[in-house]
């Protein structure tokens, strides 16, 4: 149970960061390395507003928006000066960019923040575990769990259900067509960037708690969510719950049954969808380049 | 070879000869590490520079390389046999990577080769065979022909030697028949394909060279080191060499030695002078990529282009950025997005 438990907290974290990167993957065809900058600024900006300590639910839950949505406009920002000259470039080169600005985002928090870790306490009703048919689990994690499950039910109303989300799809598919349709292809490339910046902010603040903050969270848990986005499809929010979800409890079945193999549970889920669908569960082949 | 060729590879061999004199043993070290940093960013180059390869992964081959010395040099393996092993090591990961890798190409095979570096990484964390997070310390080099590495001068150039015998073959193999196939095939791999070229294939091997040159780099760096540990794979590491060669320039042969030197020397000085080099170099390549996209070796033939620009006649040999070197590489999805497909991106060039 607490094993179950444990999976689907981290599935959920994972699943928050994987599925704004690959909104943007999806939409603009950038692979945003930067994302994990991203996501390392809402844990500190959560930090900053927070100050460390243990807040009522209710300032927590407020506050750790408030973070979101200033990662967001930094994620904007950066859309304005960097994103829109990287359009034009091919592919590779924008990656580099997007690698670029990673470094920008953690070398400026390392100026800020400097190297030592900081700590950011659970909010002050949810410091307790609770017990489930025998087992202790953290409350925090209802939180993460709750979060991520209105995030996943978010997207799809959005995507499926509103003008914007219709725009957003018809942009996917051929930017150039939708464009001559009359969609504002720049006012869609930069909502989508927030949006998915916004939810990299968000898995940074609710993150917080669970991890000991240095800036060098940026490029490690980057890494989980790559993973996720190429075992899901590129480009697929679906595959991207799916992957994290699996992911996160086969982390947690193997930390507790094979401790050996627990660092490689990315790699032994990812080498196993690839062998069987190259384009990753949910994923279009065009996107995987499999005509040379 | 023109005579300015000859020239500059003279001068070149008696610069690597007095350099320790002329530096001292102090900075020695520094030195070592940046002719090392030269070739393995050569090696890089006939991926990106070359072929349009864009792999995310080759500290893994590099990292590999290092062990491999590491581990033979506790057997007291004769210098060149340990660092052919790394050689070969190198490559044969490389071909299993490639082979791991067939199908994909474009932005898909950066993110794969990305993660089985960062597997591999992982593996080399977790085995005691291989000295687990902590590696394998205390390399060193066994005298060769009387010669004893102890030396700092002689460790330079023991280095400088093996250096220039890669970049010799990666020089070769840039203007061999088989170098200019892949150049045909980073100009557009479907007509190469059309020509009757395994495009696959010769992605493969070009792979499997890059993977020697960056094993023999990593070798070369385990006797300088004298220990490795799991870090020279973690994936960041792979970003150092393609940094170095868009700063000297992609579509140059001696571009990405310049970038290797000047980075080297750059992340050197920030070392000492700031906590968080990071953030200048990520500003540095943003400048690179977006002012620079062809390097510092682009600025003479820029300046000349700009002064003789009324004059008739050729304008001398154009020059690639990275947009030419990795465009068309990855999948055509509908639409074709190698050419920007939003006429240009201003916000009074479409309305809502």
């Amino acid at each position: 149970m607490i094993i179950l438990a444990t999976g689907l907290t981290d599935g959920m974290l994972i699943f928050l960061v994987a599925s704004g990167l690959t909104l943007v993957l999806g939409v603009m065809r950038v692979v945003n390395f930067s994302h994990g900058g991203f996501f390392m600024i809402g844990a500190y900006l959560a930090y900053e507003l927070l100050r460390g300590h243990a807040q009522p639910i209710w300032v927590f839950v407020l506050l750790v928006i408030v973070a979101s949505a200033a990662t967001a406009v930094v994620g904007l920002v950066s859309e304005r000066v960097l994103f829109r000259r990287l359009y034009k470039l091919p592919e590779v080169t924008s990656l580099l960019g997007t690698y670029a600005l990673l470094l920008i985002l953690e070398g400026g928090a390392q100026l800020i923040w400097g190297q030592n870790p900081v700590t950011q306490a659970e909010p002050s009703s949810l410091v307790h575990a609770f017990t489930v048919a025998g087992a202790q689990v953290p409350r925090y994690d209802i939180l993460i769990v709750a979060a991520g499950v209105l995030t996943a039910a978010g997207l799809q109303v959005l995507i499926k259900r509103t003008e914007f989300g219709r725009q957003l799809t018809a942009v996917a598919e051929d930017r150039f067509m939708a464009g001559l349709l009359g969609v504002n292809v720049n006012r869609v490339f930069a909502a989508t960037f927030a949006l998915g910046i916004f939810l990299a902010g968000l898995g940074g603040a609710l993150a917080g708690p669970t991890l000991s903050m240095v800036p060098d969270i940026a490029v490690t848990f980057i890494l989980q969510a790559f993973a996720v986005v190429i075992i899901g499809g590129f480009g697929s929010i679906g595959g991207s719950l799916i992957a994290a979800l699996a992911l996160g409890l086969l982390n947690s079945f193997l930390a507790s049954d094979a401790p050996s193999l627990a660092d490689f549970s990315l790699y032994i889920l990812m080498a196993a969808v690839l062998i069987v669908r190259p384009q990753g569960l949910l994923g279009s082949r065009q996107l995987v380049g499999e005509d040379l | 070879m023109t005579r300015r060729g000859v020239a500059g590879l003279v001068a070149l061999v008696v610069l690597a000869v007095v350099w320790p004199q002329i530096i001292g043993s102090g900075q020695l070290f520094f030195w070592d590490t940046a002719v090392i940093a030269v070739l393995f960013a050569t090696s890089v180059n006939l991926l990106f520079g070359s072929a349009g390869i864009p792999s995310f992964g080759q500290a893994a081959f590099y990292g590999v390389g290092a062990y491999a010395v590491a581990k033979v040099a506790g057997h007291a393996w004769p210098v060149p046999a340990a660092l052919v092993l790394a050689v070969v090591v190198g490559g044969v990961v490389a071909f299993a990577t490639s082979l791991l890798t067939w199908r994909t190409a474009g932005l898909a095979f950066a993110m794969l080769t990305l993660a089985i570096a960062q597997a591999l990484y992982t593996l080399v964390e977790k085995v005691n065979w291989l000295g687990g997070y902590n590696g394998l310390p205390g390399i060193t080099a066994p005298s060769l022909w009387g010669i004893n590495f102890f030396n700092q001068a002689n460790l330079w150039y023991l280095d400088v030697v093996w250096v220039a015998l890669g970049l010799l073959a990666f020089w070769r193999i840039r203007r061999s028949p088989f170098g200019h196939t892949l150049n045909a095939i980073r100009q557009d791999p479907r007509r190469a394909a059309f020509l009757g070229v395994n495009v696959r294939a010769y992605r493969a091997v070009a792979f499997t060279l890059a993977g020697c040159g960056a094993g023999l780099a990593g070798g070369l760096f385990a006797y300088t080191n004298q220990i490795v540990s799991p870090a020279s794979l973690y994936w960041t590491e792979s970003a150092t060499p393609i940094i170095m060669l868009l700063l000297g320039g992609i579509s140059y042969f001696w571009g990405p030695a310049v970038g290797a030197i000047l980075l080297s020397a750059l992340l050197n000085y920030l070392d000492q002078v700031t906590t968080s080099y990071l953030f200048y170099i990520g500003i540095l390549l943003l400048v690179v990529l977006l002012l620079l996209p062809q390097g510092i070796l682009s600025v003479p033939a820029t300046l000349q282009r700009l002064l003789h620009r009324n004059r008739d006649g050729p304008l001398g040999p154009r020059r690639r950025g990275l947009a030419d070197a990795v465009g068309g590489l990855g999948p055509e999805p509908p639409g074709d997005l190698a050419t920007p497909l939003v006429p240009e991106p201003t916000d009074s060039a479409s309305t809502s």
